[in-house]
């Protein structure tokens, strides 16, 4: 079998990455050697990888790799994640809390005379709701008196995302998603009330570089070519430690119109309705023992943290409201769960992009799932957005072998008041014409009428995945 | 020859003293440069002082092209 290099990993040469038999391979070119040698002669690799932050890596045997095209120096393993995902997709604590990983390991770097040659948020991952660095090769050598050359993206990637948020109160996902490398300082700049460009932080992370870009960008300046080399440590040091104090404190800006983001609160059901819900969602995970679990639609995640209280190992949470994700991932911090909930609109998933379309993995090219749940979900798509009640069956029973999709029916109260401004086109939306397009996709397990405004709840199974 | 000039810019600047494969932003390294002491801080006048000079310098020779303009 021939190694596969991951259409993401080729900005950099000093390194690739391979996978092979679920196996992940990180290839060490001649031009990464030197480098890498040095950096491993520190020991910060494997100090921060016994801490959870930075990923483990262990240097296996080059005569591993038995393809004549592939010459590499060194060949290092890393343990496989359970999910890859993107910051388009995270919410502004995870974006954050990423943020901060970054400087925290930039600052511990530079004690061990080391230096990240990027500031890429895609070299960080989520393995639960901790953030850990991926990129080893990105780590090198500090330099006597060099800059932090991942400034400026360090800004667009991480920083400018999280003021957008912060400062504007406008979320970052859509942005971000369309442009892939962040958001720009002079656009970001542009779009800031004039008064707050005077802040100290924003007027030097900013204002200023934006402004200096292009005062710089048609003039010859020579002497800046000797200057790269002559920032005192002890700035670049301070410059870490300032971003991070300014970052752990920003905020997003206070929203309340959250479609979702109560829900937990309002009651769709009644108390012992819940308990019937559970009980099903619960003996359903107990009997096909997923070991990972997604939830799309998952709210706040009630029924995600029930699924691993069931027995599910990992759960990945798809939702479209930003204030339920936030209160997710704070209930996943909080109860200490392997529980990742992104960013997601069911009509739009993230799609194939990038560099020739293969370097960012759509929603479905990354599906792991042995299992989905699907609570209060269809209708959003069959009645917001319109999708054909069969295409949308057939998208959802094609994500996992099996799952639980809540119906819910137009006398719900939550549907009526979907529909109270609109014509009610969907002749077709029932719970009978349901049941049929999925009977005819996937065998139907059980079923069970889980409310008095009759939301039905379906198993799902589908043998031939 | 504007292209020229460009590539000129761009490896005084970036390509032989970074060893990066990341371009880092005339923006960003000037703003270092200004945190990191007068030095950056001289860099930037001598930037903006150059500005100025280039204005009165295009402002000249759009003159006298004119005037030759006119002359012919």
């Amino acid at each position: 079998m021939s190694f596969t290099p991951d259409p993401a990993s080729f900005r950099d040469p000093a390194g690739r990455i391979f996978t092979k038999n679920k196996r992940v391979f990180r290839l060490v070119s001649a031009q990464g050697a030197q480098n890498y040698k040095i950096v491993r002669g520190t020991k910060f690799i494997s100090a921060m990888a016994g801490l959870n932050k930075i990923i483990e890596t262990l240097e296996v045997d080059p005569s591993i790799i038995d393809d004549p095209n592939l010459n590499p120096h060194y060949v290092l393993e890393h343990p496989r994640l359970p999910f890859i995902s993107y910051p388009y997709e995270w919410c502004f604590p995870m974006l954050k809390k990423a943020a901060l990983l970054h400087l925290e390991l930039q600052l511990q770097a530079l004690d061990e005379e080391l230096m990240f040659s990027d500031a890429s948020a895609y070299n960080i991952q989520f393995k639960g709701t901790r953030p850990i660095f991926i990129d080893s090769l990105s780590i090198q050598p500090y330099r006597e008196g060099q800059v932090w050359e991942g400034h400026r993206q360090f800004c667009e990637q991480f920083l400018n995302p999280l003021l957008l948020r912060s400062l504007i109160g406008v979320t970052h996902n859509a942005w971000y998603r369309g442009n892939l490398e962040g958001i720009p300082s002079d656009e970001l700049s542009k779009m800031l009330p004039w008064y707050k460009k005077f802040s100290r932080n924003l007027f030097l992370h900013v204002v200023l570089p934006s402004r200096l870009n292009n005062l710089a960008k048609n003039e010859k300046v020579d002497s800046l070519s000797s200057m790269i080399h002559k920032l005192p440590k002890k700035t670049l040091t301070k410059i870490f430690t300032q971003l991070s104090s300014w970052i752990s404190n920003l905020k997003p800006r206070s929203s309340s119109n959250s479609t979702w983001g109560d829900y937990g609160s309002i009651h769709c059901y009644e108390s012992d309705e819940v308990t019937e819900k559970q009980n099903f969602v619960s003996s359903f995970i107990q009997k096909t023992k997923p070991e990972t679990v997604w939830d799309i639609g998952c709210n706040t995640g009630e029924y995600s943290e029930l699924a691993l209280k069931s027995g599910a190992h990992h759960v990945i949470g798809f939702d479209y409201d930003q204030i339920a994700l936030e209160k997710s991932f704070e209930r996943a911090e909080k109860n200490g769960l392997n529980f990742l909930p992104l960013f997601f609109d069911g009509a739009n998933p993230s799609p194939d992009q990038g560099w020739n379309c293969k370097e960012r993995k759509s929603f479905l090219r990354r599906k792991n799932a042995d299992a989905i749940l699907a609570l209060a979900f269809e209708h959003h798509l069959a009645i917001g957005r319109n999708i054909p009640l069969d295409q949308l069956i057939d998208w959802l029973v094609n994500i996992a072998p099996c799952g639980v999709i809540e119906f819910v029916p137009k006398e719900d109260p939550n549907l009526k008041l979907m529909l109270r401004l609109r014509e009610d086109i969907f002749d077709d939306y029932s719970d009978d014409s349901f049941r049929n397009i999925l009977k005819q996709k996937c065998r139907i397990i059980s079923s069970k009428i889980i409310s008095k405004t009759n939301r039905v709840l379906y198993w799902f199974e589908k043998p031939a995945f | 020859m504007k292209h020229a000039f460009f590539f000129i810019i761009f490896f005084v600047l970036f390509v032989e003293p970074a060893y990066s494969y990341l371009e880092p932003g005339t923006g960003s390294i000037l703003v270092q440069l200004i945190m990191g002491g007068m030095a950056g801080v001289l860099i930037v006048i001598k930037l903006y002082w150059n500005r100025v000079k280039s204005f009165f310098i295009k402002t000249n020779s759009n003159l006298e092209r004119d005037n030759t303009f006119r002359k012919e």
